[in-house]
């Protein structure tokens, strides 16, 4: 420490240099500190910024994009479940009947949306859980496409999708559904008719 | 520091540099407290990243944030939550005696918001006289009939949800951290089953919608992370707050599978598996959801 008692503004030639000297390169010191900070702070928010599960990140990559087929060439049901071939008047009224097939929970038919715009009660909104059902007649043959229906889980042992047409191998089904399938063989036939329409 | 009256350089130098370095720590520790604020996240609107390795989800959102704006706006408006009038109706009962003879809450208890605070964030826990797990509706019935000496209230009665209500509330804003070690741990495991378990005529366990599907539209409602953070919650198809036994019951119902009573065993080991997914979320009780 200086003397304590000689404390007075020194103002002569050398200290003024020295000072400035000093100051101004603390002060650059200063401007570069904070610019440092301002870039971590920004850094820090956009990294806490997360991204909503809705939207997916996309990542970046050179390969070209191309979309995969499942193919299940071996497992279906060749046989209709009734004999004959189904109604798909009946089919359609069952894939949006909430109590019956109720497809559109999950599932996206897209020429509903017209109709849901004038009848929304009916249509309502469509869930997206599952795949679009548009073109699902392509992308499958007819036996493979009444085996999802039966049961989607000897295809997609996973799937959230339910057996339609199946009784047993369930745990702590309700008293008032047991021993019955969701749907009946009639209905399958009928959805599988009306699905055979979407190409 | 213009009016520095230091007289050498080497003074001078020190000076700045001593102020110099205080500033540094000064910033560092402002970006600390952003980096922790921005992290640390309030688990309502914005997602925490768990804190377990090995967690089923990457980042946990509360139920909060998957409803619709207007029921958010429901929940966050203290005057027009439903819910805070069955808090208001616990804290009554918080303070009355049950009878004449018996303690009221408050007596053994003292200030719910002290001694209550961290109970919210941490049942279901274990409890060695009964040598299983209670949850919060049960340890409130257990003093009803060990401390209190009266009849415990009817799980899903409105006094019974309203001081749980009451109760979780004290921990409102708090991180969920229930502990699933030690004695809990054959708990959590048997709940862990139970999740991961199909059942129903749909057969459904609650990872296909809670855990696969989750953000993605069901019909008109968005599927959740399915969160325990704000129960016990108002919920609009209600019409009243309800326990999260009850909503377990509703969506058993929703797969047409048998459901199980109110606090039953199944039940209280789901809640702790359940709340131990969403360890580091805020309790929210009294939330709204739709």
């Amino acid at each position: 420490m200086t003397n304590l008692t000689t404390h007075r503004l020194n103002l002569n030639a050398r200290f003024l240099r020295a000072w400035f000297f000093v100051s101004f390169r603390m002060s650059a010191f200063f401007w570069i500190i904070s610019l440092l900070m301002v870039v971590l702070i920004g850094v820090s928010g956009l990294r806490a910024a997360e991204p909503t599960p809705k939207k997916q990140q996309k990542q970046s990559s050179k390969l070209v994009e191309y979309e995969v087929f499942n193919l299940i060439q071996s497992k279906s049901i060749q046989k209709s479940l009734t004999g004959k071939a189904g109604n798909p008047k009946r089919g359609e009224a069952l894939i949006i009947d909430r109590e019956k097939g109720n497809c559109l929970q999950c599932h996206v038919i897209d020429k509903f949306h017209e109709l849901a715009k004038k009848n929304p009660d009916t249509y309502g909104d469509m869930g997206e859980i599952g795949p679009t059902l548009d073109g699902v007649a392509t992308r499958y043959k007819d036996g493979q496409l009444r085996l999802i229906l039966v049961n989607a889980k000897l295809v997609f042992p996973e799937t959230i999708m339910p057996a339609y047409y199946r009784i047993d191998g369930f745990t702590r089904v309700a008293d008032e559904y047991v021993d019955q399938p969701i749907m009946s063989a009639q209905d399958i036939e009928d959805i599988l008719s009306f699905l055979k329409t979407l190409k | 520091m213009i009016f520095s009256f230091y007289h050498n350089q080497a003074q001078l130098f020190k000076e700045h540099l001593i102020v110099s370095l205080l500033f540094v720590f000064v910033y560092a520790v402002a970006v600390l407290f952003i980096f922790e604020t921005a992290f640390a996240g309030n688990g309502r609107d914005k997602s925490i990243v768990p804190a377990v390795k090995g967690h089923p989800l990457s980042n946990l959102w509360s139920g909060y944030y998957y409803s619709k704006k207007d029921i958010q706006a429901l929940q966050d408006n203290l005057g027009e939550n439903p819910g805070l009038k069955y808090v208001s109706e616990g804290a009554v009962l918080w303070r009355q005696k049950p009878n004449k003879t018996s303690k009221s809450c408050s007596k053994c208890h003292g200030n719910s918001s002290i001694s209550m605070s961290e109970v919210g964030v941490r049942y279901p826990q274990y409890y060695a006289p009964l040598k299983r797990l209670i949850n919060l509706e049960q340890r409130i019935n257990i003093c009803r009939k060990s401390y209190q000496k009266v009849q415990p209230f009817e799980y899903e009665s409105k006094e019974l949800l309203s001081l749980t209500s009451f109760v979780r509330a004290q921990a409102k804003g708090r991180p969920v951290r229930v502990k699933v070690d030690g004695f809990a741990k054959p708990f959590y495991e048997k709940g862990k089953a139970f999740y991961f378990k199909r059942r129903g005529q749909l057969d459904m366990s609650c990872a296909h919608c809670h855990e696969n599907n989750y953000g993605k539209q069901l019909r008109s409602t968005l599927l959740s992370q399915g969160q325990s953070n704000g129960f016990p919650a108002y919920r609009v198809a209600w019409q009243k707050v309800g326990s999260l036994h009850r909503r377990f019951r509703s969506c058993n119902k929703l797969v047409r599978a048998k459901t199980y009573a109110f606090g039953a065993d199944a039940y209280v080991n789901l809640e702790l598996y359940l709340n131990w997914r969403g360890n580091g979320l805020e309790v929210e009780t009294p939330a709204v959801r739709d």
